[in-house]
């Protein structure tokens, strides 16, 4: 929502750096005033707090911009179609590809490399990792812990605010957005397994697949993500790649 | 046995006020501004937060998938009415039926998964129904319009509206509250909050946690199962959000405001919730939705036992206990067991044996409580015991050794143990230097307490 009020005044450019930037700040405040005082709570506390805020969030944007779908216009430079079937004619049947889907191509597999890197080769990263698995040992060994979960938090946020900068153009822009792609989300997630970045994007392609192949059949395209989804979880109940151990 | 046998004539307290509600509302809402139906409404969607608070207030299972219990017999009722006959008992049977084996079939699939994994997979479920609805079974459900043309349902001919509709409900919210309550009193309602406060140790004891989740799954689908079929009987139209997530939200919102784990306050809950969506949202406007979030987040934040909860504060509070501390969620967490038994029953959540001892203490301080206390050690409700280090095993575990010469301890070793022994109420001993001191009648106690059969 923000990027639709931001683009016009700063152009596009500048929003797409801005917004998760904001998104980052927004999340470390979030996380530093309300989610904290929930890590020794149940996981179903959690969830029901993160749900609550998901709807106060919708309806504040609601309240704000109104209900319907609003205009994101794609920048100038997004603009277009490349003709793909040129640049690889040795690949039968590639067609002609809207150049903004390219972009956002692009844009999502770099933000994914980054992320495995953050979280893989660095040092807070491997703290993180050791968080995820055991927080109290982290903080008898004198680790701040707290500061990294709330970094986290802030580049969820921030992740999150990317894919709804570049995503904005291709979906329309309307409050319940956000609970739209919540569910197929949290189920890439949990399909993936649990804090692992590699499994997300197989979860991703996978259930990006089982969508693309059944639009044949139109009647069971929107079930299909589910079907994939319980079927994965039933018989890997972890995930596709998840760890024993991790938020259990 | 029940948990609060103590408590005597205010056991029945909850299940009076649910019956005179039941039987009044109808007379007494109009007049704080309720439309006419919204009070039938209230009473069906208190029987469905009923059933979810069995399952989320005491075994712990969050689902999000509950509109599918309430959308599946709503539809089965609906095609039941419209294609066979608008005779009701048949067509509740038949939703309740499918609806029972469909709750067997979700359940054996998704409980053994716990936490988020289990609100996911239930999500997933409820929404693969919801599509499927909207477009494999379009042509029994009619798709995106929702079910519609059920003519008028009759019950033994007599046909149901208004009034007649509502006291069907009302009785089933009162038998309903009934039922749940007798579950949660039993041996079984205590495997349940065992399988809540830990699962994996219920199974070591060798407990078949599998049955028993299950059971409670497809008591509340049941549950929910009832409520959706009343729903169509009320308004003979199937909507497709019955099917939507959104209504699994709706009753997990309701069940959380009301207080989990208490079956009187989900049901408040589901009044309230109802109120505020058609009467207040009146006065709010196009915000309430907001508002009703804002509410929620507080709720699950400040007071995670809900209305109830509040309720209690506010008792305790103007009783004279000024000065509990601590937040519930924390207790909830600490002492599970005996703050979990006294808070599903509806009484404050002091142990028998520290009311006790409260009696002459307030007789002694008068009506100002506890002012004459110098010590918080000394308040009887304030008595946390904490285990201390036990140089020898007659020595309290709850309280810090007195300082003295180290010589004398070992002359008076023998005194000490018999005088410690002497002196701690059962139950408090931390270990047990004669075991030939154990009574006869505690074998007898422990053969009456064996657990029951599994279902």
């Amino acid at each position: 929502m923000p990027p639709v009020t931001l683009a016009p005044h700063l152009g596009f450019v500048l929003t797409i750096l801005l917004v998760p930037l904001l998104l980052f700040a927004f999340g470390i405040a979030l996380e530093r005033g309300l989610i904290k005082r929930f890590y020794d709570r149940p996981h179903t506390d959690q969830i029901l707090v993160t749900f609550g805020i998901a709807l106060v969030i919708q309806e504040t944007l609601k309240w704000i911009y109104g209900a319907n779908a609003l205009p994101f216009p794609l920048p100038s430079w997004g603009n277009g179609i490349v003709p793909m079937h040129e640049y690889l004619p040795f690949l039968e049947g590639f067609v002609a590809y809207p150049k903004w889907r390219l972009i956002l191509t692009v844009v999502s597999f770099a933000t994914v490399i980054a992320l495995f890197v953050l979280l893989q080769f660095t040092r807070f990263g491997l703290i993180v990792r050791a968080g995820m698995r055991d927080a109290e040992i982290l903080r008898f060994l004198g680790v701040n812990i707290q500061r990294r979960f709330a970094i986290v938090f802030g580049l969820g946020a921030g992740i999150a605010g990317i894919a709804g900068t570049f995503g904005g153009p291709v979906s329309s822009v309307y409050p319940g957005l956000g609970m739209a792609y919540l569910v197929p989300s949290f189920l890439v997630v949990v399909i993936g397994g649990m804090g692992s970045v590699p499994g997300a994007v197989l979860a991703a392609i996978l259930l990006g697949m089982a969508l693309s192949f059944s639009a044949e059949y139109s009647a069971i395209q929107q079930i299909s993500v589910y079907l994939v989804a319980v079927v994965v979880l039933l018989v890997r109940p972890r995930g596709l790649l998840g760890q024993k151990g991790v938020l259990e | 046995m029940s948990p609060n046998k103590e408590n005597g004539g205010r056991d029945w307290l909850p299940l009076g006020i649910v019956v005179l509600l039941a039987l009044t509302l109808p007379y007494w809402f109009p007049l704080i501004g309720g439309y006419e139906g919204l009070d039938t409404k209230i009473m069906i969607l208190a029987l469905f937060a009923l059933g979810f608070d069995l399952l989320l207030g005491y075994t712990g299972y969050l689902s999000f998938g509950h509109a599918a219990f309430f959308g599946v017999s709503a539809y089965a009722t609906g095609l039941m009415l419209l294609h066979v006959t608008p005779e009701i008992i048949p067509a509740m049977i038949v939703a309740v039926v499918i609806t029972v084996v469909l709750a067997l079939a979700i359940g054996f699939m998704t409980l053994r998964r716990t936490g988020i994994y289990f609100a996911i997979l239930t999500l997933a479920f409820a929404e693969m129904l919801y599509r499927a609805a909207l477009s494999i079974f379009s042509d029994f459900t009619g798709g995106d319009n929702g079910l519609t043309g059920i003519p008028t349902p009759t019950l033994l001919g007599t046909p149901m509206h208004g009034l007649k509709v509502y006291y069907l409900a009302a009785v089933f919210a009162v038998v309903g509250f009934y039922v749940a309550r007798r579950i949660t009193r039993s041996p079984f309602g205590m495997m349940m909050r065992a399988i809540k406060s830990n699962q994996e140790r219920l199974r070591y004891t060798g407990v078949n946690v599998a049955g028993y989740k299950l059971f409670t799954f497809v008591i509340s689908a049941t549950y929910a199962a009832v409520a959706g079929s009343l729903m169509v009987i009320y308004e003979p139209y199937v909507a497709t959000v019955f099917l939507h997530w959104s209504t699994s939200g709706e009753v997990v919102i309701m069940s959380v405001i009301g207080g989990v784990g208490t079956l009187f306050g989900p049901m408040i809950g589901a009044a309230f919730m109802m109120y505020f969506e058609n009467v207040a949202s009146a006065e709010i406007g196009e915000q309430w939705l907001l508002i009703l979030g804002l509410i929620f987040v507080g709720i699950v934040v400040f007071l995670p036992g809900g209305f109830v909860e509040g309720y209690r504060r506010l008792h305790r509070y103007l009783a004279g206990d000024r000065g509990e501390p601590g937040n519930p969620g924390s207790a909830r967490e600490n002492d599970t067991d005996r703050t979990r038994l006294t808070a599903a029953t509806g009484e404050p959540d002091v142990p028998a044996r520290h009311k006790r001892c409260l009696g002459p203490l307030r007789r002694r301080a008068g009506p100002a409580g506890r002012g004459h206390l110098r010590h918080r050690g000394d308040d009887p409700l304030h008595h946390r015991p904490q285990r201390r280090r036990q140089i020898d095993p007659g020595e309290r575990h709850d309280r810090a050794p007195a300082a003295r010469p180290r010589q004398r301890r070992v002359r008076r070793r023998a005194a000490a143990r018999d005088a410690a022994v002497r002196h701690q109420p059962a139950g408090d001993r931390a270990r047990i230097p004669d075991a030939g001191g154990l009574s006869r009648d505690v074998a007898a106690r422990q053969r009456h307490h064996r657990r029951p059969r599994p279902p």
